[in-house]
Order: structure tokens, then sequence, then C-alpha cells
């Protein structure tokens, strides 16, 4: 039995991602909602609730700092320090059903690379021991997890190739990407490792760029210009216990969210025509496309390099090409680029008849979230 | 350009200094709850299974399984620069806990599920840290 949320995004707009210089995030974030009302049609006065996330390690981006920006004194706002594409939503949904608000306005802008902002700094938990033996960056604990799925179900350097060489694919049909230069697995292989085994395509680009979503009411969202994209089904699950968890690297967790997904979806991986798997490194997307089903758990590498993400794959991945390829903003493009392919918009890379998107995302190794995506509000 | 100093422990947190003291001495210890005997690695200011606040530290041998590693060919801390590569390793200890340190065994050496066994390394008079090693004799 379907337990729908019943909220639609209606808007959608996103900046140039790459190199934006002399913008503060919030000017960036702007410029995308700006974009979004467009995309939309509606004026900025529709809009009741705001929900605006952080951009990452600063304490740019905040409800405070964006309202005198856009000019507007919604009846709710707040703001999510990691709140990237499904926190946000998911709140959004919430405040929604609960009466606080009926059209959210979400946003998010960085100017990560203009600032130079270091990311050379213990991530993921555990901070006090690592800093101590040189194990520093997301690259860190993201080729523990990959040397141990190795260990375990025999994975390939070659296989994990697939990842970035399948994005890059996407992302030279993306004009918004930052790398569409021809990424071929001996091109990969040929590269040196940052932290062995991962080399440089398989960890995300640093870019600046923003992006708004407008979400709203399904019995509103006929009223906007878009077709609406339907909430189906949304799912999260934490494992902030972070160390002390039994296997924090492999993340069971994942599993979790999809089994939660699927359950308040009423159907299973085999309805997702495309999916958007957040890609801070390639590690994560191997990790989703097992614990989504997509695969059996062990069998993500085999997969990978039988081809079904690329273009014309069983299931396309992240078809803008990822934070390995196109930009940087943490699951907010992976958001815009599906509700993008759903409302058949996407030009080169459309995938023919997506009527399904899973979104997922997880904040390294402390949590994640997941949604089912659809034009179609009884799929 | 001279190197930047490689980070060292905060002797005077009271939180961890039971185990600088220890190392000192080449033995390994960690934190068990004296209400419930929850092993706490890593260290907290309370046990994170029954919040009591009463901790005892106790000697253990220093000996695991490599869960998994991770080798170093960048310097992305430039204060790790003359040591690359260097691999850190995340080792199962045998009574229960997981713990991050510098792996002394060249990459190509390590495997995902040897045993290792620590290696006290005294940096200075007063830092002593526990590196990990193959453990031939396993």
């Amino acid at each position: 039995m379907r337990q729908s949320p019943g909220v639609a995004i209606v808007g959608v707009g996103a900046t140039e991602q790459g190199e934006i210089p002399n913008q503060s995030p919030e000017e960036i974030a702007v410029r995308a909602v700006v974009a979004a009302l467009a995309d939309a049609g509606i004026e900025k006065s529709t809009i009741d609730g705001l929900i605006t996330c952080k951009a990452p390690l600063t304490t740019h981006g905040t409800d405070e700092g964006m309202g005198p920006l856009l000019g507007i004194n919604p009846a709710f706002s707040t703001t999510l320090d990691y709140g990237m594409g499904s926190y946000s939503l998911h709140l959004a949904a919430m405040a929604i059903r609960s009466g606080f608000a009926s059209t959210i306005l979400l946003t998010y802008g960085t100017n990560a690379r203009s600032a130079k902002i270091g990311f050379s700094r213990p991530i993921g938990g555990s901070n006090y021991w690592t800093a101590l033996a040189g194990f520093l960056h997301v690259a860190g604990p993201a080729a523990m997890a990959v040397r141990r799925h190795m260990h375990l179900y025999g994975t390939t350097e070659e296989q994990l190739a697939w990842v970035s060489v399948s994005q890059r694919e996407w992302a030279q049909r993306n004009p918004l990407a930052v790398f569409r230069t021809p990424l071929t697995v001996e091109d990969y292989l040929a590269m040196p490792y940052i932290v062995a085994p991962l080399r440089r395509p398989d960890l995300t680009v640093i870019s600046d760029g923003g992006t708004a979503i407008i979400v709203t009411t399904a019995e509103r969202a006929n009223d906007f210009r878009t077709v609406p994209v339907h909430v189906l089904a949304m799912a999260q699950q934490s494992g902030i216990r972070n160390e002390q968890n039994p296997d924090k690297l492999m993340r069971p967790w994942l599993g979790d969210i999809a089994s939660q997904l699927y359950e308040r979806a009423g159907f299973g991986p085999s309805e997702v025509d495309i999916a958007y798997l957040q890609d801070g490194t390639s590690v994560w997307v191997l990790q989703m496309l097992e614990a989504y089903g997509f695969c059996g758990i062990g069998e993500g590498g085999p997969f990978l390099a039988e081809g079904h993400t690329r273009p014309g794959g069983s299931i396309p991945v992240n078809t803008h090409g990822g934070q390995l390829s196109e930009s940087y903003t943490h699951n907010w493009m992976h958001l815009y680029e599906a509700v993008r392919q759903l409302r058949n918009e996407c030009g080169d890379r459309q995938v023919p008849g997506a009527k399904v998107a899973l979104h997922a995302q997880t904040h390294d190794f402390w949590k994640g979230a997941a949604t089912l995506l659809s034009t179609n509000e009884a799929q | 350009m001279t190197t930047p100093a490689k980070p060292l422990p905060d002797l005077n947190d009271s939180l961890t200094e039971p185990f600088w003291a220890a190392t000192r001495e080449s033995l390994l210890v960690v934190p068990r709850c004296t209400n419930c005997d929850y092993l706490q690695w890593p260290p907290e200011p309370l046990c994170p299974e029954c919040q009591h606040t009463g901790r005892r530290w106790v000697e253990i041998e220093p000996v695991g399984e490599l869960w998994s590693f991770a080798t170093y060919h960048q310097a992305l801390d430039p204060a790790f620069a003359d040591d690359i590569p260097y691999s850190v390793g995340l080792v199962q200890l045998d009574v229960g806990a997981k713990m991050y340190g510098l792996l002394l065994n060249e990459e190509s050496e390590l495997e995902v599920g040897q045993r290792v066994r620590g290696v006290f390394e005294a940096v200075n008079d007063e830092v002593t840290f526990v590196r990990w090693r193959i453990d031939a004799d396993a």
C-alpha cells in the first residue's frame, strides 16, 4: 500500500557550474532561485516556505542570509547544515503535509572552488585519531571501503573504473559539465593513485554552482507551468553511531533505506528507469547499486563492467555526469537532472521513456536518504 | 619550503591521557565502562551504551586483523609528504574494537584479513604511537 507524501516538484533552476568568481554562495543561490521561479512560472510572492542549505564547510547560505537577498518573509523558514537535495526535499514534504507552508523554495549555492575551500581534513568520524595517522580527506575512508569490497567480492580496479567512465560518457552530452573530455578504462588505469586504490576520476569535482527547487502539494501541482514531478516515496536511515558500528565502511544501513523506500512506494527496483546516486566518490555508486537492488550484494563490479549504467544501459546512472564529471553540488544537481529527465527535457542525453527516478544520497559515513520520483502520481 | 610538523596528541586531554601514558610503556589500553563493561573505542566522555561516566582502562594484547587499508600516494596532509606512499590501516582488534594506525609494511605486502601486531614507536620523550605490522608469527 502506497504511503505517498503527496507533494510534487514544480520548478527547478541552476546556475552554470565550474568557476563563478567574485560571487558569494548566497548570490549564486539567488541566481538559481530566479531560474526556478521562471521555470515554475510563478512570482516570488507565491513562496510561503524557505529551506536553505549551507554551503559545505562554511557558515554561508542560512535562511537569514538569504532572506534579505530574496526579499521575502515566508511563513516557514529554516536552514539545514547538511541539507543537500534529499534532506531539504524531505523536510519540505514534512512541512507541507504539516500545514506550515504550501509552496516551499529549496536553495543551495557554493563557491567552494573560487574560495579554495580545503578538503584535506579528517572526514567521516573519529577525527582525533585519524588525523594523527595522516588519514585525511574522504578519499581515505572511501579507499578503505573499496579495498574491503575487493577483498570480500573480488571487485577489480577495472570494474570500479566503469563508474567514472560511464559518467564521463554522460557528461560529454551535458553542456553544464566541468569535465567533458573522453575517459576510457585504459586512460583511467594509466592515471596515478591519489589514495590507492582510488584515482582522480574516483573523486568529486570541486566547483562553484547553485541549484533551487520548488515543492508544492500534489493538489496544487497542476496550477504551475511545468509538468509536475511527484514524490512517490521517501526514506532515511542514519548510522550516526559511526565508528562504533560493526561495519562502518560498507554502510549496511543503505539497505535499510532501500527496504523502507520500496515498501512505501509499493514497488521495487525493477520499476526504476534512471538512478541518481550521489557520488562524492565512485565507491558510493558501487555500494548504492547493490543496496538499492539493481544487482546483488557484491555484484556491483561485474554489473558496472557490463555497462548497465552507461548511455543505452538498463539502468542509466547519473546521466548528467554526477559529481565525478559535472559539478560539486552535492546531490542538488542530481535532483535537478532527475526532474528534467522525467520531464523529457534532456536533449542528447534524454533517456527515452524514463518514468521513475531514484534519487539517493549519503552523508559519507553518517546517514543517507532516498526518494522515488515520477511524473505519474499513480505509478 | 619546510615540511610542516605532523600532528601530535594533546597529552593534557584527560579523556585520552591514560592511552598515551600506557603507550610510553609499550602497552595498549582501552577504556571499559565500570557499570556495563562496554568497550569504549574510540573513547567518549561517557558510555555510549548506558551513559554512565565511570571508566577503567584495561590492558589488551595489541593484536588483530587488518580490516582494510588505504595507501596515500599524494600528500593530502603536507606534514606526511616525506612518508609518501604510506598506508593507514583499520585494525579489528581481537577484543572487538577497531583502531586506525599507520602500517609499517610496504603496500605490496599488505592484504585485507592479515594478522597484524602493534608496534610502539616513540616520536619524542612524551609521545609514543602505536603502529601496526603484519604478524609473521601468527
